[in-house]
């Protein structure tokens, strides 16, 4: 203890208090998370400011008090400044004191969030110990420019098979997941963070998941589904629910970048999925009009557009010269009734790389994940596959399209030739497989496999109601018996003949051995 | 043409001739109506009395301190640093106040700045620096 009292004593002995010198202003009104502000001369757009609550208080209610309450000056007028209230705007009272804080808002950055819930300010949510982070990025940055990024070309594996077959995403770029409401876009993202298990440790991106408007009782839903699985170790959550006010929610996502960007910067890979875009764009609506900016297109402000490309050109890969980290994307946002060419979801498309589109449609018929995979694409397509999955996972985009061409004569299957016989009923098989449990993501190595068994016409005569018996079976037996073929693939990332015979031998294994979930002709 | 542009037009007027008050009034009301902008009026005495208020807060300074000061232990106090250099001769009025939570020292309000050098304000940034 002794040694604890002395370090005490040198840190009071050497502090020199000074006298600060701050701009200030008074608070002429507020309403609505709004404060008017009177004075504040020389603040800069976005610069934080703070209430001073405190102000005739006693030192002993100032220390035992909550966190400062802060503010962000967004409209600078020509008599007044208006400044958005970042917390509980009750405390707001006309007449107090505002001072500048001098420098844009930031938050607290670093592996201290890995495992943690925060709020748009850094704040901890989870109950745990404050954050005591050596760094502070701005909620704001310019994203980097072209000649310091690099092509994306290394997979990031959602773990989903449609995905991962089709639609594939690499680490830097931004995919949007795009659906009405209950579509299953909410457990692409999380199934994708929890298949980051699988990538080996050294290569497994930092997870970051942004809620925005959401109920907290899904947030806190997807903490524990993410902590039962272990994927909290490498996740953070940045939380602005429903119940908190439009400048929070406005807030996270780009808070959510800056944490990502930490870990880019650092030369590691990141992972942020903003989840959803539409209610942040909906936030920012209610915010600009209640600063009395003018009203756009379905009251949306005139800058609706700039407020997502800059947020998601943050994402990127960054050239070996920076570090090589990167910042992968992955915004969502939620049709009413499929309508992709509404404000919003124009815009965000126009914005990213690619779309996984989820239909009502095929989710009502059991197709889950519902990924229409006729409009979902992904721009940077193969570059973001491994030689296996290229090999496997080439023609199957094309043979599903060719399947839904012929769905139509389905009823008529007695009158058709055998060549469009075999292409319906393989359809009908690659439908089967490409359907997947949430929250199951398969590793890279079992997602070829499969691919590659059912490509090569093994499996063709499956009882289509019992593809997922053989799926988990076949799985089964290749980590029993198989197991080296499934480690070669997952190292050398490549699907070599020697691995092509051993995996079809391994399906003719379990053909022989589960003779009842196969239909002989 | 908005009521600040006149209001503004009308003080600086004043302040450069004092003693033509009454004639600058007269003239500034003649030459509103003769611009047409007399539904004006309203808006510009109120802009008018916010630059007034505005004028009159810069040249105030507020002294709080946790004990009460006399007229003279305020005035040798703002001819010390760092409230020396932080203000301008234009200052005129002087309001003392007193209040305890400062603990001590002294805390100089000016326009749209404040000097905070209370031993309230030390003692909370010793705190956060111990606590970092």
């Amino acid at each position: 203890m002794e040694h604890i009292v002395e370090k005490l004593k040198k840190q009071i002995v050497d502090f020199t208090p000074k006298a600060r010198s701050e701009k200030i202003g008074v608070v002429v009104t507020a309403a609505d998370g709004i404060a008017e502000v009177d004075g504040l001369d020389g603040v800069m757009m976005g610069e934080m400011v703070m209430f001073d609550t405190g102000e005739g208080e006693s030192l002993e209610e100032n220390l035992s008090g909550e966190n400062a309450l802060l503010g962000m000056a967004l409209n600078l007028e020509e008599d007044t400044v208006k400044v958005v209230v970042l917390g509980d705007a009750v405390k707001v009272k006309e007449g107090m004191t505002v001072k500048a804080m001098g420098s844009i808002l930031s938050i607290p950055v670093g592996p201290e969030l890995v495992g943690r819930v925060v709020n748009s300010l850094g704040e901890v949510l989870d109950g745990g110990i404050p954050l005591n982070t050596k760094q502070r990025n701005p909620i704001e940055r310019k994203a980097y420019g072209v000649i310091e990024r690099k092509s994306v070309s290394t997979p990031l594996h959602t773990g989903i098979k449609a995905i991962d077959g089709m639609v594939p995403i690499g680490r830097g770029q931004r995919e949007l997941i795009i659906g009405d409401r209950q579509t299953g876009k909410t457990v692409v993202a999380i199934d994708t963070i929890i298949n980051q298990l699988n990538e080996p440790v050294k290569d497994r991106p930092i997870c970051i998941y942004v809620a925005i408007g959401q109920k907290e009782s899904k947030v806190a839903r997807i903490v524990q589904q993410l902590r039962d699985r272990g994927a909290m170790d490498y996740t953070i959550i940045v939380s602005a629910s429903s119940s908190s006010s439009a400048a929070l929610q406005f807030l996270a996502p780009f808070a959510g970048a800056a944490i990502g960007e930490y870990f880019m910067d650092a030369g590691k890979d990141a992972l942020v999925v903003y989840d959803d875009l539409s209610k942040h764009a909906i936030a920012y609506r209610q915010m600009s009009l209640l600063l009395r900016r003018p009203p756009g297109r379905e009251a949306y402000p005139g800058d609706i557009f700039y407020l997502h490309s800059r947020l998601l050109e943050r994402a990127a890969r960054l050239s070996d010269k920076m570090g090589g980290g990167s910042l992968t994307a992955l915004p969502i946002i939620e049709t009413q009734e499929n309508d992709v060419s509404a404000y919003i979801p124009t815009n965000v498309i126009s914005i990213t790389d690619g779309q996984i589109y989820l239909e009502t449609d095929l989710f009502n018929k059991g197709i889950r994940p519902a990924i229409n995979v006729g409009v979902s694409v992904s721009r940077v397509g193969s570059s973001a596959q491994t030689k296996a999955m290229k090999k496997v996972a080439g023609k199957l985009r094309l043979e599903l399209a060719q399947f839904r061409e012929l769905e139509a004569f389905v009823q008529f299957s007695s009158d058709l030739d055998e060549d469009t016989k075999r292409r319906i009923e393989k359809g009908k098989l690659m439908v089967e497989i490409l359907k997947q449990d949430k929250n199951v993501p398969l590793s890279f190595e079992k997602e070829v496999a499969i691919i590659f068994i059912a490509g090569s016409g093994l499996f063709d005569n499956a009882d289509k109601s019992k593809v997922a018996e053989i799926e988990k079976g076949f799985f089964a037996l290749c980590e029993s018996q198989y197991a080296e073929v499934l480690r070669t693939i997952a190292e050398s990332k490549d699907l070599s003949e020697d691995s092509q015979k051993i995996l079809k031998e391994a399906a003719a294994a379990f053909k022989a051995a589960s003779k009842e979930l196969f239909v002989t002709a | 043409m908005r009521a600040s542009y006149y209001a503004r037009a009308l003080h600086s007027a004043l302040k450069e001739h004092p003693e033509m008050e009454e004639k600058l009034l007269k003239q500034f009301a003649e030459t509103v109506k003769a611009n047409g902008h007399t539904y004006l009026l309203p808006k510009i005495v109120r802009s008018f009395g916010k630059l007034r208020e505005k004028e009159e807060k810069g040249n105030t300074i507020q002294v709080t301190s946790a004990v009460s000061l006399s007229e003279q232990q305020t005035q040798e106090l703002l001819k010390k640093e760092p409230f020396k250099h932080a203000l301008s001769t234009s200052h005129k009025k002087v309001i003392r106040t007193v209040d305890s939570s400062l603990v001590g020292g002294v805390i100089v309000k000016t326009g749209n700045e404040r000097i905070d050098a209370s031993y309230k304000r030390a003692l909370l940034d010793l705190y956060q620096h111990i606590t970092e």
